[in-house]
């Protein structure tokens, strides 16, 4: 994928030659003498990345059309694994709770396009302030996150509950009662995450000329306007690749779903996510070949998704 | 142009790592030796944090005796040990020595990931008469001896003193019914419920501390004797799971939510909890308590019997290490009363080998543990098939709408069993 994009956009890289009237430059001539040394370049990585992500996805491909015993050792059992994960009610259940969890992470990047443009202020005071306090959640690890809001969201004694009763009202179990666990934990997703999506929204801000501002308040236009009009149209190129990122990390979500309700939970059946049904049958119940299985359909899922949000992008994403 | 390559780049890149995970598969078993016990390098793993510090507080005794046996100690949590342990096995890397639980020993010893010690009983470096019998007989496998056990887990009713102070009523004694129990139970939640404090705090969570032993004491059982059937279609068993049932849903305890939020064990350990049901191994989390004073301890109450269930950790010698007569001197060493009353004493755990209860029995100043010994002298064996861990995941979720007071156990009790019976034919 980056290398076809990068072949495909020369133009603002090296200098155009004599007579090329394509701004795609599709008609650029390859240097023959590329030969192969680039290869030499990204060996590193691409071992790395065939060792590691495309040879295990390979043979995890493979371990889905096989059952497992104990301690290794596989046979092959045709699509009897996929037949299964089909006629299964949890996969239901589980990627209900995914698609509600990615929502959730989702609607998260208003948020942070929001609190990126406030902080992007002409003149703010204490922004250095501001931007470590929003991300500091982002470099906290995960476990210790978990055990503090595992505390907030307590029905008996959480914070969260008792400022909800200083107002009349009387909140749920959290953590404990389904619909509201995943919405929770996402919540707490999207708290960790806002930092990271501030950080590439402030960039792309800063991106934006001044002399669009400038003008767009010659002619008139409101803050408000200004923001429509031209923040969030230029901003579309870094909003895209946060929708892109959240929905893969949502698809992907098992940590929080682990730590803060808990494979004891008599609800997890109810919450738990794709990754977190993947791991129950793999390491759990150790059934790997019908794990291997959940694997790939995740797989297909999060490639359909950004497939389909590689298409859309060209809708409502301008590139400046 | 170029932030788009950048970043349509970044985007299509997370899609390829979005799948991991299923490692290498090697096939397990093989290639271990021998060995002689002049030097070796061995590797011990357990879950068990105060065996992991003991083992290394005796270390410099057993190299005294074996100068040439280094042993590499690790501890793996709890929740991360089998799985970690079984990834091992199946790639070779399993330690040389490691803990063993008797819900997965059937597992690694059918499996022939583990190896038997007849000869150490044959030469009688280990004596079997020193070992309670049902757990030495558990730890057999197709006539084979594979591991003693080095200490036993046992459950005890814990009561708050001051808690029934307040309420009036009498101390729980060994002797007390099911129904004495109960009522005493929703006597202190329905006084003190407005301060916060229950007359009961089951650690629901933990099968070991709650309904695995309310089906017992009413003559029920979670698996036949021969390991072949589920139970949990009994009406005896099914009135061992509406024990818990009734006190979660009619105000006697906290509801499934609240346990789930906050273990019944903290609850108790809290001071908001008058009563809980514990094994020996949350006896480090109560006597830490700083309601500790106010605790103490009697034997469980009864329906037919007050029989609890009792599980026990043994050492077991992996088939695939290289030096197997080093790690038989380890396992002996281990398995021994030495270093068995000093994790007794300083973990507060009950130690198996016969006569090396001292330490335990003071382990807590003012508790009266022997209650302990006496409930794992008369109980049962913890349950387990071959393959445990396919059905004992079932439990929670199909439990969980009996607890939340949603269906009968009745329904509840039937469903699992078919459940169980299918996985346990799977076998």
């Amino acid at each position: 994928m980056t290398v076809s994009t990068a072949q495909r956009s020369p133009s603002a890289a090296a200098p155009r030659p004599e007579g090329s009237r394509s701004p795609g430059g599709d008609r650029r001539r390859r240097n023959r003498y590329d030969g192969l040394t680039p290869w030499f370049f990204v060996a590193p990585t691409l071992a790395g990345v065939g060792l590691f992500y495309v040879w295990p996805t390979i043979q995890s491909f493979y371990f889905s059309f096989t059952e497992w015993g104990a301690f290794g050792g596989t046979t092959w059992v045709g699509i009897a694994n996929y037949t299964r994960l089909f006629a299964d009610p949890e996969l239901l259940v589980a990627l209900g709770n995914t698609v509600l969890y990615a929502v959730v992470a989702l609607a998260g990047i208003p948020l942070a396009v929001w609190l990126a443009s406030l902080l992007n202020r002409p003149g703010l005071r204490f922004r250095s302030l501001f931007r470590v306090l929003f991300f500091l959640p982002v470099v906290t690890v995960p476990a210790a996150v978990s055990v503090v809001w595992k505390l907030l969201y307590n029905g008996d004694f959480g914070m969260i509950n008792y400022a909800l009763s200083a107002v009349g009202i009387d909140g749920p179990y959290w953590l404990q009662t389904p619909v509201v666990a995943v919405i929770a934990v996402g919540i707490v997703g999207v708290w960790m995450s806002l930092g990271f999506n501030m950080i590439i929204l402030g960039a792309g801000l800063q991106a934006i000329p001044d002399d669009l501002y400038e003008a767009a308040e010659l002619d008139g236009a409101s803050r408000f306007q200004q923001l429509i009009h031209v923040t969030i149209p230029l901003l579309t190129p870094s909003i895209f690749f946060l929708t892109v990122m959240s929905a893969i990390g949502a698809f992907k979500v098992f940590d929080l779903i682990f730590l803060m309700i808990g494979n004891t939970s008599p609800v997890i059946k109810e919450t738990q996510t794709l990754v977190f049904f993947f791991y129950s049958k793999g390491f759990m119940v150790n059934d790997k070949g019908y794990a291997a299985a959940i694997g790939i359909l995740l797989l297909l899922i999060i490639a359909l998704v950004t497939f389909v949000q590689f298409r859309l992008q060209r809708k409502w994403v301008h590139y400046a | 142009m170029k932030r788009r390559g950048f970043l349509a780049g970044l985007a299509a890149a997370a899609v390829a790592g979005a799948l991991s995970g299923c490692g290498d598969n090697n096939g397990g078993g093989g290639g271990g030796g021998a060995g002689s016990t002049d030097k070796a390098d061995l590797t011990y793993t357990t879950w068990e944090s105060y065996t992991a510090d003991g083992i290394k507080k005796e270390l410099p005794e057993f190299r005294q005796k074996f100068p040439g046996i280094n042993v590499g100690v690790t501890f793996t949590p709890w929740k991360d040990y089998f799985t970690k342990l079984q990834t091992q096995a199946s790639s070779g890397t399993a330690p040389d020595v490691f803990s063993m639980n008797t819900v997965q020993f059937d597992l690694y010893a059918a499996e022939k990931m583990i190896e038997p010690i007849d000869s150490m009983v044959a030469d009688g470096r280990i004596d079997l008469a020193k070992y309670p019998k049902a757990l030495t007989e558990r730890y057999k496998w197709d006539g084979k001896q594979y591991g003693v056990p080095n200490n036993i887990d046992s459950i005890v009713l814990f009561y708050n003193k001051a808690i029934f102070d307040q309420a009036g009523l009498d101390h729980p004694t060994d002797d007390w019914t099911w129904d004495q129990f109960l009522r005493a139970a929703a006597e202190i939640s329905a006084k003190l419920k407005n301060k916060g404090i229950y007359g009961f705090t089951p650690s629901m969570g933990d099968s070991q501390t709650t309904y695995y032993n309310s089906i017992p004491a009413a003559g029920g059982h979670v698996i036949n004797e021969d390991r072949t059937k589920s139970g949990y279609d009994l009406p005896e068993t099914i009135e061992g799971l509406k024990f818990f049932a009734d006190v979660l849903t009619n105000g006697t305890a906290p509801t499934i939510q609240q346990l789930t939020d906050i273990t019944g064990l903290d609850w108790f350990i809290n001071g908001k909890g008058a009563m809980t049901w514990a094994a020996s191994y949350n006896l480090a989390d109560l006597s830490a308590s700083k309601f500790a004073k106010d605790f103490q301890l009697v034997r469980l109450p009864t329906k037919k019997t007050n029989q609890c269930v009792v599980q026990g950790t043994a050492t077991v010698i992996s088939a695939q290490s290289k030096n197997k007569a080093a790690a038989q001197e380890v396992l002996r060493w281990l398995a021994g009363p030495d270093v068995g009353s000093r994790v007794a004493t300083d973990g507060k755990v009950i130690p198996s080998y016969a006569g090396s209860e001292g330490g335990f029995l003071k382990a807590v100043p003012g508790w009266d543990l022997k209650k302990y010994i006496d409930a794992a002298a008369d109980g049962v064996l913890y349950p387990t098939s071959k393959n445990t861990k396919a059905w004992d995941q079932l439990e929670a979720p199909a439990l969980a709408p009996l607890w939340q007071g949603k269906e009968s156990a009745e329904s509840v009790g039937k469903k699992l069993a078919e459940q169980m019976n299918a996985a346990l034919a799977k076998e």
